[in-house]
């Protein structure tokens, strides 16, 4: 706990992205009225029978942006899953053993990520198509070399480590080895990139739905209302407010979280 | 000058495998270009023409070589949608986006390094939290919330320009210059945050050094041993970190265009992403992707001719 | 010969450190012009601490310095800032353990060994560099006017300690502090490095404060030896006189940690 104080980046950003994250959760069961119901009067200022208003539907625009964040959401989860599972496979292999196909993963790697994520995705979706399934795959696969340049630090960091020797010796197998000896000493580099994952892929949801070719309607995530309540701007700009707001918020809670792990990490 | 002709080779290579990947990725795609471009009605035999016209029929490796030659001497085919010579389509889009990276980019470093300088010198600890915090904050604003708060607060409440209207260089270069302004500062806030945190931490990793210890051991006040030998030291990463700005600014301008409406390269990509137009989306992938090479390429240059440690290798 | 340097009663605490927990606790001693002094201990016994005080390089925010300390008749701690400055570089300079990472890495030789003349006197350019390249010589550091234009990174450890010495003298201190400055090196190239300090001292009259953890490197150079324990003074005296006869337990330890060819070590 005291910890915690004396790191305001941790306890800050995880009281944001705590709260975010319930309200997100709380979304997934029940908004105060239907993100797609069209009940209300077109364009109400906020108030306290709407939050933050309705939209040109007369949609209530708080239930709506809690049911697009939870969209975000959870693109931006799995992108992170697929991109940190293949990231740690890929990096653990290539740290641990080395040899020429760690050379050439390597170079695959960083001249990935030379470029970045969001013209890569450009392009495989305009040859695959658009779509939420399309989007989460091609951010996924762009991920892994973020996950696979880290892990792979570490693991050839560890692998000459004495006590990773002296198992060996002993007889414990590689894949003991990788998996419960050097993998946990991953973490404090792990996590702050998760989380900067996280942030990075909720952003490239978002440009890539606001263009247009990430989520189709009639769902919606963050990206794509945004892109929607800028035609409004004139008559309704609380919405492109509240929806850009809810993305600055989920943005930054996961961004001090971050910071703070990393100067956790320093401090011990 | 050994270490030039390295990175200059290497340079070559990378640019080569690009175009290759560039091309491929469009060999793969599903579907016959020329039901595109003749309708699902046409003939066999028509269809069949039209292929050897393009030159389709002809194995993959020629057609790269066909490709690249052509595209190098600046042909870069023709569009199936508007049946225009793609280089007619870019000319003055492509003039349009560089302007406003180059805006953008310079707003970057001409922002960002005097602001990270200042921030890390600062040493009253309560304006350094706030000034972290701060910058945290403006990290986190994606540049098209930014764009479209400007939109709002300098298009519709102070009516300042019209949001929706942009008068080309063509036309009025002061006056697009102006048009060009707030997209460029959408894009580069957010980068500016960024640079301004790396070269904060970047000066307080310096303070720790041995050597600011032996400048002080002989006299040297606090802005002398600044000045003198923590900025240039801890200026060396911001190099790398600028060129990867250099790239996130160029792709960055395919969003804030939309927001703008600006009629650059990247409204003309995601029109011709969703009609299928890839002879158009190739080109503008592998411009866009040379560019990013080459900024790179420049930063390492750059960085030797800065950093002694590297003249030597 | 005058007195140069008197200590008394010095006491640092660390701001963060236990209430009591003083790094360096009550310590006294004089330095007369031109000598030579050893100050010795193991690590954690205060002192490069105590070195750290008389250079005026602690944080003085972080740190609770008592006690006094007089420089050729100045009481450094009740200086200014400002004042301090004007002697670190003139009257007192400093050399440090690790020469490799004590220069600026992205500065050429030349300015960094100028750099007290830049600050202190009104030298033109011209000057200082006649008298950087005068330090270098005196240094014996090989072609002067190569290493001048060479950066930290082309020079070899014992070459950059050399260098290191070059700027510390060129301003022709009454005082130079030599925190374990042969620790990173080799022992030949320790063995020179000795020698050039012996050869400084002599033909300059510059009085010299050398801290070491190794008895042995001592002896060779100092006359006069005082020896700390956990932040206290423990023993003075002619360094024969120690080896002789030590008055104190913690001193015959430190002798008998001296590798000899009596016993070897396995």
């Amino acid at each position: 706990m005291k910890k915690l104080i004396h790191n305001p980046f941790l306890l800050i950003g995880g009281c944001i992205s705590g709260v975010m994250t319930a309200l997100i959760l709380v979304g997934y069961v029940w908004t105060p009225y239907s993100a797609t119901a069209m009940e209300g009067s077109k364009f109400d200022s906020p108030s306290l029978v709407h939050l933050l208003g309705t939209d040109s539907y007369g949609r209530d625009i708080f239930s709506r942006v809690l049911s697009g964040a939870g969209t975000s959401f959870w693109i931006a989860l799995c992108v992170v899953a697929i991109g940190c599972a293949a990231g740690i496979l890929i990096g653990s292999l290539c740290g641990y053993y080395g040899g020429p196909a760690d050379l050439i993963l390597t170079r695959v790697c960083d001249s990935i990520t030379a470029f970045p994520s969001i013209l890569l995705a450009l392009v495989i979706v305009s040859v695959v198509g658009g779509g939420a399934v399309n989007v989460v795959i091609a951010l996924g696969i762009l991920f892994i070399p973020s996950f696979a340049r880290i892990v792979r630090g570490e693991f050839t960091r560890c692998r000459d480590l004495n006590y990773i020797r002296s198992a060996r010796l002993m007889g414990v197998s590689d894949a003991r080895i990788m998996f419960c000896h050097i993998l946990p000493n991953t973490l404090p580099v792990l996590l702050p990139a998760i989380t900067i994952g996280f942030n990075n892929a909720i952003l490239s949801e978002a440009s890539m739905s606001f263009l247009g070719l990430g989520i189709q309607p009639p769902n919606a995530s963050l990206g794509s209302m945004l892109s929607d309540s800028q035609i409004y701007l004139k008559s309704a700009p609380w919405y492109a407010m509240s929806v850009g707001g809810t993305m600055v918020l989920l943005i930054l809670g996961f961004s001090l979280l971050s910071e703070g792990l990393q100067r956790q990490a320093r401090q011990n | 000058m050994k270490y030039i002709l390295k990175k200059g080779f290497t340079l070559i290579i990378t640019l080569f495998i690009v175009s290759l990947l560039a091309f491929l990725a469009f060999q793969v795609i599903p579907g016959d270009p020329t039901t595109k471009l003749l309708g699902t009605e046409a003939t066999e035999e028509a269809k069949a023409e039209l292929r050897a016209e393009l030159g389709f029929d002809q194995p993959v490796p020629v057609r790269y070589w066909n490709w690249l030659t052509d595209f190098l001497r600046g042909d870069m085919g023709e569009s199936y949608s508007y049946h225009m010579p793609v280089r007619e389509m870019l000319g003055e889009k492509l003039v349009i986006t560089f302007l406003l990276t180059l805006v953008s980019f310079a707003f970057t470093i001409l922002l960002s390094i005097p602001l990270g300088i200042l921030a890390g010198s600062i040493r009253i600890r309560w304006l350094d939290s706030l000034i972290t915090a701060l910058d945290q904050v403006v990290m986190s604003i994606p540049p098209f919330f930014i764009g479209i708060v400007a939109c709002f607060v300098f298009g519709i409440t102070l009516r300042w320009f019209v949001p929706g209207n942009f008068i080309s260089y063509t036309e009025d270069w002061g006056a697009c210059l102006g048009y060009l302004i707030l997209p460029a500062l959408s894009i580069a806030i957010p980068r500016i945050a960024m640079t301004v945190k790396m070269l904060r931490g970047a000066i307080h990793r310096e303070l720790e050094q041995d050597y600011v210890r032996t400048a002080r051991s002989r006299g040297a006040g606090r802005g002398d041993v600044l000045r003198r030998h923590v900025f240039k030291n801890a200026l060396l990463p911001v190099i790398t970190f600028l060129a990867v700005s250099a790239a996130e600014i160029m792709t960055g301008t395919i969003i804030i265009e939309q927001v703008f409406t600006i009629p650059g390269v990247g409204q003309l990509l995601l029109a011709s992403i969703s009609n299928r137009d890839f002879p158009v989306v190739q080109a503008i992938v592998v411009i866009l992707a040379a560019w990013i090479v080459l900024v790179n390429f420049a930063a390492d240059l750059l960085y030797q001719l800065v950093d002694p440690r590297i003249r030597l290798r | 010969m005058g007195q140069l340097l008197a200590v008394q009663d010095l006491r640092v605490r660390f701001q963060n450190a236990a209430p009591h927990r003083w790094a360096v606790d009550g310590v006294s001693f004089a330095m007369d012009e031109g000598e030579i002094l050893g100050l010795v201990g193991e690590s954690g016994s205060g002192k490069t601490v105590t070195a750290m005080s008389i250079s005026g390089l602690l944080p003085r925010r972080q740190v609770q310095v008592a006690g006094s300390i007089t420089l050729d008749g100045r009481e450094l701690l009740q200086c200014t800032e400002k004042e301090l400055r004007d002697i670190q570089g003139s009257g007192l300079s400093v050399v440090f353990q690790e020469p490799m990472t004590s220069l600026d890495p992205v500065m050429r030789i030349g300015p960094q060994v100028e750099e007290s003349l830049r600050i202190h006197t009104r030298c033109t350019r011209a000057e200082r560099k006649e008298r950087a390249l005068e330090a270098l010589a005196q240094a014996e550091l090989p072609d002067p006017e190569a290493v001048y234009r060479k950066y930290p990174h082309e020079l070899s450890g014992g070459m950059l300690q050399r260098v290191m010495i070059a700027a510390a003298i060129i301003s022709r201190p009454k005082l130079l502090l030599a925190d374990e400055p042969t620790t990173a090196l080799d022992v030949t190239i320790q063995a020179q490095i000795l020698q050039l300090l012996r050869k400084l001292n002599r033909e300059s009259g510059m009085a010299v404060l050398f801290i070491s953890h190794d008895l042995n490197v001592v002896r060779r150079l100092c006359n006069r030896v005082i020896v700390m324990q956990h932040g206290k003074l423990v023993e003075e005296g002619p360094v024969e006189d120690l080896f002789r006869a030590p008055k104190q337990d913690y001193t015959r330890q430190l002798i008998a940690a001296i590798p000899t060819r009596d016993h070897k070590l396995t």
